[in-house]
């Protein structure tokens, strides 16, 4: 019992902390905590050194963090422990985030990196073709769903006439209602509303914006590339270990036991998000950490775009007629909010995050 | 291709897009059937306004190189237009005669048109 407290308390704060270690290594070499640098500057010492700081903060300020969560839960045995944990964890990383972005912004200003240079963007128009979808990998995630709408199907007609519906996390029941379509299938229309985001995920991922870079534009459309082909992949099997985790929660309510631990449900989601975590190092954002060949040096570099960049997380730019922009501090894709459209779909978005829990309940 | 806007540049960005897309075709990095993106991917790829962009295909239309169609979108097609040599030889007589009214030598002018030619047939080869 004391064993799973402690992957309970574990996982999921760990696989936080881990993300916000690697973060400095993900992002693009020439936005540096989310200030855009000439490629020249990327090795500069003061860079490094911040990423060192940030490094060590985070490792040895979160690291406690968890372990003290750890005891804590295994203390007071209170499931709220890992997300006080992870709230706190955020309390961490933002300080040294803020700290190393001010640090390498006030240089750029004061020694002027950007005096001078070419700032240039370039496009590849062979992105008229696309990679083309994955269909294959679309497989795991239908058969689960697939799977779980024939395993609800056949067990309908023998289910009590009252389901748990909802289990508190150590496990016992806390809300129930009457059998019914709804009340039984409710979590299967969940399922297949996430098969049909990862499969539009996965669809446009390869349209939206890459960041290119005029200085090696051949080689790092190449790493685009590649990254826009192996994405739709990665969505789709994170998307088959999310359906797993509720077929497992469905079958719950079908089955019906007494009472069940919380880990294994979640688990396959958990060890999806760790691949998720491992694409994210192995790729890096926009495929930046990929290997390619060598490219004839050219004086032309990146376009400083740090003022459309609050806080070097959230873009606004009313002139961008993009949507999706890459990420500065992260993998993949943010909304442009200068944008009509994105702020739409964002409130949209928001509204169907808030009302459909409320709709299923 | 690879095609490279300049924003530091005094050159407006559409005359860059429509210079940068007739040195490719001159170079053979873009051939007759080859398509372009579409004037809204090329404007957020570049983020740009979808305008400039449309005002670079355009003028590449007029001049007998992009065929522009709802269907298939902007493809190279290269097609003979009347009174292209004239034109084209007007903006030479005003870029010959800068040379010559900044002091550079006549056989200095003439290497220089002969190595742009001999790089446009190298990369072509």
């Amino acid at each position: 019992m004391i064993g799973m407290i402690v992957l309970q308390d574990l996982l999921v704060p760990v696989l936080l902390l881990a993300s916000a270690w690697v973060m400095p290594s993900v992002a693009k070499p020439t936005v540096p905590f989310g200030v855009r640098v000439p490629a020249a500057r990327v090795d500069d010492p003061l860079i490094a050194e911040q990423r060192r700081i940030y490094r060590w903060w985070v490792g040895v300020a979160g690291t406690a963090l968890v372990v003290a969560g750890l005891i804590a839960g295994v203390l007071v045995q209170q499931v709220l422990v890992p997300v006080l944990v992870a709230v706190a964890l955020l309390g961490v990383v933002t300080p040294a985030y803020v700290r190393a972005r001010a640090v390498i912004r006030s240089a750029k200003q004061r020694e002027d990196w950007y005096q001078g240079l070419r700032q240039t963007v370039s496009a590849d128009t062979s992105r008229v073709t696309r990679p083309p979808f994955p269909w294959l990998w679309a497989v795991p995630a239908l058969l689960v769903l697939a799977a779980t709408v024939v395993v609800g199907v056949v067990r309908y007609p023998d289910l009590p006439a009252t389901l748990t519906l909802h289990y508190n996390a150590s496990g016992v029941p806390d809300r129930t209602a009457a059998k019914s379509v709804g009340s039984a299938f409710g979590l299967v229309v969940v399922q297949a509303g996430l098969t049909v985001l990862f499969f539009a995920l996965g669809y446009t991922a390869p349209r939206f914006r890459p960041d290119l870079d005029p200085a090696r534009p051949r080689a790092s459309a190449s790493q685009h590339r590649r990254f826009v082909t192996a994405l739709p992949r990665v969505l789709l099997v994170f998307g088959a270990c999310a359906n797993l985790t509720i077929a497992l929660a469905a079958g719950r309510i079908w089955s019906a036991p007494a009472a069940i631990p919380v880990v294994p449900i979640i688990l396959p989601t958990l060890v999806g998000a760790a691949g998720l975590l491992v694409f994210a190092v192995r790729y890096g954002q926009g495929g930046s950490r990929l290997e390619t060949a060598e490219e004839p040096p050219r004086d032309a570099v990146e376009r400083d775009d740090d003022r459309f960049w609050k806080g070097g997380l959230l873009y606004v730019n009313r002139a961008d007629h993009a949507v999706f922009v890459p990420k500065r501090f992260g993998l993949g894709w943010t909304l442009n909010f200068g944008n009509p459209v994105a702020i739409g779909g964002f409130v949209v978005l928001i509204a169907a995050v808030v009302v459909v829990p409320l709709a299923v309940r | 291709m690879i095609l490279d806007v300049d924003l530091t540049s005094e050159v407006p960005i559409y005359q860059q897009i429509h210079d940068r897309v007739v040195e490719a075709i001159a170079a053979g990095e873009l051939a007759d059937g080859d398509a372009l993106p579409s004037t809204r991917q090329l404007a957020v790829d570049l983020g740009i306004n979808f305008h400039t962009v449309n005002k670079a295909y355009d003028q590449l239309r007029r001049e007998g190189l992009l065929l522009i169609t709802r269907k298939s979108g902007a493809v190279v097609q290269r097609v003979s237009t009347a009174g292209f040599a004239a034109d084209w030889q007007a903006r030479l007589k005003t870029l010959l005669a800068e040379a010559i009214a900044h002091g550079l030598d006549e056989r200095e002018v003439l290497g220089h048109c002969e190595t742009t030619l001999r790089a446009f047939e190298e990369v072509r080869a």
